[in-house]
Order: structure tokens, then sequence, then C-alpha cells
């Protein structure tokens, strides 16, 4: 048995509180090993490696010299599995083929009360995980000189002494003795020694994503007998509440085991999954329906001139500026957008023998996601583990997840295991959409051909404020979310910034970026239309704006782009160059789009993108975001759009909510600059100038500027 | 009726003949790498081949190719513990994210690749157009599928 002081895991949740990254520290005194949470977690497979102790909640070695890397940040295709991999094994020393990465579940292992989500995890973890790997492997360092009788030296997961005595990392891992933390934390590499971080080395999971390997929500099923399936009711529109409930008629269906009413929710386990979304599609309840949602009423709301703003920004003179004649005017939009994750949700929710109700859930807060099914079922939280899936596409959706709640109530009520799978309609009818926004912007241009002022009215709904407590939505006025990526990077003398939250009546909540892409979209088109009015190179027309030293590394990107883009070289007629920028979490980025205009069609032929997101753990992972988010916003400059009539989204399946396709995607070109500084955010930056730069390449191309999403001629 | 899939053959219930085949292979067989997206044959998650054709197995009642035609699913690419040229290649080209659509996917290039080895880029284009990728990995895409075409011809 390895001893363990208490102080160790006192310093475990000093690094992770420090690292600012997580709100709450580890939980421990839960009387689980971790192992079963791996065992479950591979569904009752054997476990790789030996049995060893697992000195750390983080970092466990076992004896066949392996690194089993636990994780609590949920993997959706960002590829941080694989970089939180190679910043433990770079510190730990160990080689990259010895590195497991596992999921935390909720209960057991290191706890997160953050969530995975706002491009943090990499760059959160970067520093705190790389101490404490430094900090390890200090430890063991002493541990195996203090047993060989001599100083060593740890290479490729193996100790040496000078006369040729070795000991593996797990080995010493292992070594029956008092461990006790350093005292001060041990020296971190130097980036010149890194031998992993840096490099693109393959992700860790794809064997199994490609191999079909159970990893996702939709997969699970029972570890022994049969699975049940579970569908809840859903309401017919918008809004409505549910009220009585008559079960008897579904009862009576083939294959119907359960019917489980409880509060609002109605929900029926059968024996199949075909069988349990028809019968919940025939429940008698008499719903209360609310006055339709009316797509005009929508728009209405949302207007940016208005007194009850928040400002959130005032520098200089900037009415008196702008009530001159020839100060420009121009008002932009973006609509309602689904999120759209390819795979709907579902959750499996199975009782142990031991009284953990255990949800496999695909969740990007599975603490929330916990408390959320304790509250509801009223038991408590140390009754429930949820042990987070992949995610099939996460990109905010997954920062609320009904699913799990609805297989938690079916499991827990009947004993049963349940799996709740939702379907496409349940996506579209259910789904907490990017928030329609509403810009006024206002500027002028001096004598000097600078800006002299810009004023950026917004309105659009609760992006983050609809999940926190009225209270603190009051306190806070306007919505952090939906303002994200509203102050312009430029120098702008006279400035102001207003927001106006408008709460509406359709769910809406985090979308990739959150409000950068609206915002960046508005004032991207507007600093273009700024320069064209007065004849000024868009790309000239920023820089000689980005002066300043804080503004240094977007300058870099936009110049780099414009090399990489062949910028001042004109196409041909019909074609035409469009560029945008931004700057968020750390992370500068400049886009260049060459659009081509076929029969009054846009089409999005390339798009080069240059960013700077600080020290990149793993570039071709990195440049796999910056991809994934310039389909994304071409998708949502050229399609994307809800609308609702009847009281519910118009669009029930990909039929009326097509996205982007293959032969419609531009060809992408990414550089990611060299940069002293730590890792930046990674999984969104890149949404945000998408837009903006298709919309500015349509205005060459055709003289018309296009200030509404999607974009249309 | 009897179903043939991956050389298996397995017997169904004549109840169940309109039963969609996504549902049999996930549910009932656990072959759950044929993935769920949309239900109504849009997205091309669930695509398996029949007879080496790509098929919507969420709108393909069991009936339908039943008695006869050929199921095949991503499940059978991968023999004895080495990945077929199309796996490999989607590896090389770092090409997934998510992964969620990866294996309709590799069914349509593998479709393709066994008509037609040698693609033309747009050939490759027509092939994957009907397949969505929320993630937007398509730069990957047409990459993976051309180095597949020359990895399987090595």
């Amino acid at each position: 048995m390895t001893n363990w002081k208490r102080g160790r895991r006192n310093f475990l949740i000093a690094a992770v509180v420090l690292s600012g990254s997580v709100a709450a520290g580890v939980q421990f005194g839960l009387p689980y090993l971790r192992r079963r949470a791996f065992d479950f977690l591979s569904q009752g497979g054997p476990p790789g490696g030996g049995v060893g102790e697992n000195p750390t909640l983080w970092l466990e070695l076992t004896q066949d010299n392996q690194l089993y890397l636990h994780v609590p940040k949920v993997e959706m295709g960002q590829g941080i599995h694989t970089a939180l991999g190679q910043i433990a094994a770079e510190e730990l020393e160990i080689p990259w083929q010895n590195v497991r990465v596992l999921q935390a579940g909720t209960l057991i292992g290191p706890s997160d009360n953050f969530g995975t989500g706002g491009s943090a995890s990499v760059s959160g973890l970067y520093l705190p995980l790389r101490q404490l790997a430094a900090n390890y492997r200090l430890m063991l360092t002493t541990a195996v000189s203090e047993t060989l009788g001599d100083s060593v030296i740890l290479s490729e997961g193996i100790f040496r002494t000078a006369n040729g005595s070795t000991m593996t990392l797990g080995s010493a891992a292992a070594l029956p003795r008092e461990w006790v933390m350093p005292k001060e934390d041990a020296p971190l590499k130097p980036k010149s020694e890194f031998l992993l971080i840096g490099k693109s080395l393959p992700r860790v999971d794809y064997r199994d994503m490609l191999t079909a390997v159970p990893r996702y929500a939709y997969d699970m099923q029972a570890s022994a007998g049969p699975t049940y399936y579970g569908a809840a009711a859903r309401p017919p529109m918008i809004g409505a509440v549910m009220g009585r409930v008559s079960a008897d008629t579904v009862k009576a269906l083939p294959n119907i085991v359960d019917v489980v009413v409880t509060g609002d929710f109605a929900g029926v386990i059968a024996k199949t999954r075909e069988a349990a979304w028809a019968a919940a599609d025939k429940l008698n309840i008499e719903w209360e329906l609310p006055h339709p949602i009316a797509q005009d009423e929508l728009e209405e709301a949302l207007n940016p001139i208005t007194a009850d703003a928040i400002t959130l920004k005032k520098i200089g003179k900037v009415e008196t500026i702008l009530s001159r004649p020839d100060a420009l005017r121009a008002d932009y939009r973006t609509p309602f957008a689904a999120t759209a994750v390819l795979e709907p949700q579902s959750s499996f929710a199975e009782m142990g023998n031991d009284e953990v109700l255990r949800v496999r859930a695909p969740t990007q807060f599975p603490n929330t996601t916990a408390k959320t099914i304790a509250k509801t079922l009223d038991i408590d939280e140390t009754q429930v583990d949820v042990l987070p899936t992949y995610l099939g596409g996460g990109f905010g959706r997954r920062s609320i997840t009904e699913s799990a709640t609805e297989a938690a109530i079916l499991a827990y009520r009947s004993g049963f295991p349940v799996h709740v799978g939702w379907r496409r309609e349940d996506e579209f009818l259910q789904d907490r959409f990017r928030p329609p926004t509403r810009h006024h912007l206002a500027g002028r241009v001096g004598k000097n051909g600078q800006i002299e002022a810009i004023q950026h009215l917004q309105a659009s709904g609760d992006v983050l404020l609809a999940n926190l407590p009225r209270v603190a939505a009051a306190v806070l006025g306007s919505d952090f979310g939906a303002t994200r990526g509203i102050e312009p990077p430029y120098a702008i003398p006279n400035l102001e910034l207003r927001a106006k939250r408008v709460p509406l009546p359709v769910p809406t909540a985090s979308w990739r970026g959150l409000g950068l892409l609206a915002n960046t979209f508005a004032i991207e088109s507007f600093v273009d239309e700024l320069a064209t009015s007065i004849n000024k190179d868009p790309l000239q027309f920023r820089l000689q704006h980005l002066t300043g030293e804080s503004t240094k590394r977007l300058h870099r990107v936009l110049r780099h782009v414009g090399t990489m883009s062949d910028w001042e070289h004109a196409r041909n007629k019909g074609t035409a160059l469009g560029i945008a920028c931004c700057q968020d979490y750390g992370t500068v980025v400049a886009q260049v789009a060459e659009v081509e205009i076929d029969n009054n069609l846009i089409r999005v032929r390339r798009i080069w993108a240059v960013m700077d997101c600080g020290q990149v753990v793993n570039p071709n992972g990195a440049i796999n975001q910056v991809e994934g988010n310039i389909i994304w916003g071409t998708g949502s400059a050229l399609k994307e759009a809800i609308t609702f009539q009847d009281g519910k989204p118009v669009a029930s399946n990909f039929d009326r909510y097509p996205l982007l396709r293959l032969d419609e995607a531009p060809e992408v070109q990414v550089e990611l600059l060299p940069s002293d500084l730590p890792p930046q955010g990674v999984g969104e930056p890149a949404i945000g100038p998408v837009p903006a730069a298709i919309a500015n390449a349509v205005y060459t191309a055709t003289g018309q500027r296009l200030r509404t999403l999607p974009l249309t001629l | 009726m009897k179903l043939t899939i991956n050389r298996d053959l397995y017997s169904v219930d004549n109840k169940d003949a309109s039963r969609k085949l996504l549902w049999f292979l996930r549910d009932d067989l656990g072959l759950i790498g044929t993935r769920f997206g949309c239900g109504a044959g849009i997205c091309g998650a669930c695509t398996v081949l029949v007879d080496g054709q790509p098929k919507r197995s969420c709108i393909t009642p069991l009936s339908s190719v039943a008695d006869g035609p050929s199921i095949r699913t991503v499940e059978d690419l991968a023999a004895n513990g080495s990945l077929h040229p199309v796996q490999q290649a989607f590896i090389d080209e770092q090409t997934p994210q998510c992964g969620w659509c990866m294996s309709g996917q590799m069914m349509v290039a593998v479709a393709l690749l066994e008509i037609n080895p040698t693609p033309t880029d747009p050939e490759i284009e027509d092939a994957l157009a009907h397949n969505y990728c929320r993630c937007g990995c398509y730069s990957r895409l047409r990459r993976a599928v051309r180095r597949a075409s020359v990895l399987a011809s090595q």
C-alpha cells in the first residue's frame, strides 16, 4: 500500500485553483477507486496496465510503465485528450506510445466545475498540468535516487544511474515509501528541450473512432442483460406547459414496459427504440399552449437603437462627431441558428448494485449535469456518477444535456437500464439556438484618413444569462456571452459600445464562439465600409489602425494573410477577395476569402487564415480546429437560419436546415505563426472573421454590400 | 427473412419487415459503427454498402435488403487487426474531429474506390458531396480519399 500524505492531495487542489481554470478543486474522500471508473468506461473490458496503486488523481503510472492520464475535460472533436496527454508526458519524460488518456467521471478522479468550453481547456491547463507532472517527476526521481543509492537521470520513461542500474517510471511509482510533496515547485522543462509539445502527433482516439469502438453516448448499452429504450413526450410548441397526462392507451401498446409521469416529465420505456418513440408521441397530454412565437415579433424585439441598452464603453465625443451629416451608418443582422450537432443527444442510465446511478452522457458540463439529476430525483449527489462519453459534436449545445435527466428519471423510477436517444426532430424542436442579433454601426473617417469615431449599438438574445439566476442577470445587465468580440481592436479615439439584452421566448444559449461571429461580422463589415468610403485598401486601412504595441500580433497576422493570399494581385472578373480579422481569448486571427459570383450565387472558393494562438501543443490539431471554424463560419455566412412559425422552428430536419456540404466548402489554407506566449484559445476564435471576409469579398465582386446573414444576392 | 451482414446470415421475423436497417444494426446486433444523424436519409452518417452501393440505412426497411443482398458495415473494414486503406488514410491525414460522421464518409469512399480506384478530384467531390461533416473536416476528407486511393494501389 502506498502511503500518501494528505499534503499531496492538498497540493493538487492548490495547483488547480491557482491556475484559475477550475473554479473549485478536486473531489476526494469518496470511497471509489478510479480503476472502477475506467472499467465502466471501457464497457467491462480488461483494464490496460497493472493493478498498481493510483497515487494521484491525474497521473497514474502502472508497473508496465504506462501513463494513464485521467482528465475531466471532454473530447468533442477538439483533440484536447491528445494535447493534454502531450503536456503531461512531456514533463514526466515518458514515451508517447506509453500514454493513455482516460475520461474522468464526476465521482472519481479529477473534477472540473468549469466544464469544457470557451476554448479554455488546453490554455487553462497548460501550466498547471505541466507543473503537476514536473513535481511528480521530481518526487519519483528523489525516490529512485534514494532506492538505488546513486543519482539518476530520467529519459524515455526510464531512470538510469551512471553505473548502469535502471528503473522504470512505473516501478518507481510503486516503490513502498512515504511520499512527500516537494517543498518548492520543480523546474519546468525549457521549451528548447520539448520532445512532444509542438509536435503534430496523431490523435489518441482516432483508431477507436474509425473502427467502431463504442465511445459515444448513442453507442451505450447495458453492461449485462437487455437495454431498455426510453423516450420523453415533446411539447407541440416551444413554451408549452405539460398538463394532465393519460397513459392508459400507451401502456397497452406492444413492447411498452412502463410509463413514467413526474413533474413536467412524461416518458415511456419500451423494448425497442422505435416503440419508445412511437409511444411517447401517442401519450395523451393536455398542453397549456403559450402565445405562439411569431417571427416578426422576434425581429421587432431586437431593436438596438434604444435608451435602455447598457453602455459597455464610452470614450471621447462620439455623439458630436457622429451627428455630422457625413457620418456613415449601417445596420447588420444575424438570424437564429441551430447547433445541429451531428450526433443527436442521448444518454444511458443504469442503477448499480452500490446504489449509485451511473449516467453515460454527452455533456460539456458533467458536474452540472450530475447536480441537475440529483436535484430532479431528490437524491444525494454522491449517488449520481456522470461519466461523459465522446461527444459527436459539442459546440456549446451540450452545456445542457436534457437526455441525461430523462434517462436518469426513467432508470431510477423503473430500475431498468435505460437509453434515451433523441431524434433529429427533437433536436430542432428543443435546440438552444444561437440568438439573433441586430447591430447599428455609425462611424466617421477624419481628413487624415483615420477613423475618428465608431458607435456600435447591439441587441442580442441571451447567450449565457438565460442559465444564470435572475438576480445575477439583473446585476450583469448585458450578456457577456452576447457581447464577446464586440470591441473593435483598432485605435479609435472616440468609441461607444452599447448592448441591449433582449430576452426572447425561445431558448437561446451557447453556440460556437458565442457572440463572436455576429459582432465580428458587424464590425469587420463596417470597417470595410469605412475603408471603401474613402477608397482606401481595406488591408492597409486596418493596418494603419493597428500601430500600437498591444495590437502588434494582429498587425502581423494581417500582413501575413495578405502575402499568403496574394492580396495585391487583382482577380478575374466575378471573383474577388475580402479580408477580416479578430482577437479573441488571447488569439489573433486574420482571414482572406476568395469569392466567385456564379449566376447570382455566392461561391466561396478559398479561405486563407493566419493565426497566432501562442504556443501550439499540437499544430495539426490546432489547424484542424481552424479549418472547422472556417467551414462553420462559411455555413453561417451562406446558409444557416432558423425561423419560427406556429410556435416552433420551421425546420424539423436537415431538409429545411441544410448544412454546408463538401462541394460547397472552400479550400482552406491555415498558417499558425510561432509565438512566445503560452497557449491561447484555439477552438473558437477563427469562426469570427469568416462571414465578414466573405461579405467584404462579395462587395468587391459585385458592389453590393450585404449586411444580413445568411448572405444572399 | 434473412439478412446478409458482413457475410454473416441473420434471421429476422417477418413482423419486423418495415423496421429500419439502422436500428437493427445498432440496437439488435450491436453494430454501432453505423451512426444515426437525421433519420431522413439526408446527412449520410448511417451509410452502409448494399451490394457495394452506398445506402442510407436510416430509411431502408429490412424487407428491402432481405434474402440476397450483401450488406457491409464499417465493422467489416478492418481485418485481422489491420486497417482498411481508407481507415489508414483517414488516420494519416488526421481527418476527424468529433468523428461521428466518419463511418458514413468512409463507406462512401470505399464504394467509390472499389468502382473507381483512381478517382479525379471532381469525382471525389461528387461522391462525398452528400455526407455532412458538422465539424468541417472537408479539406481533410478530400485529401484522405486521395491518399486512400494511393494506399489501396500499393
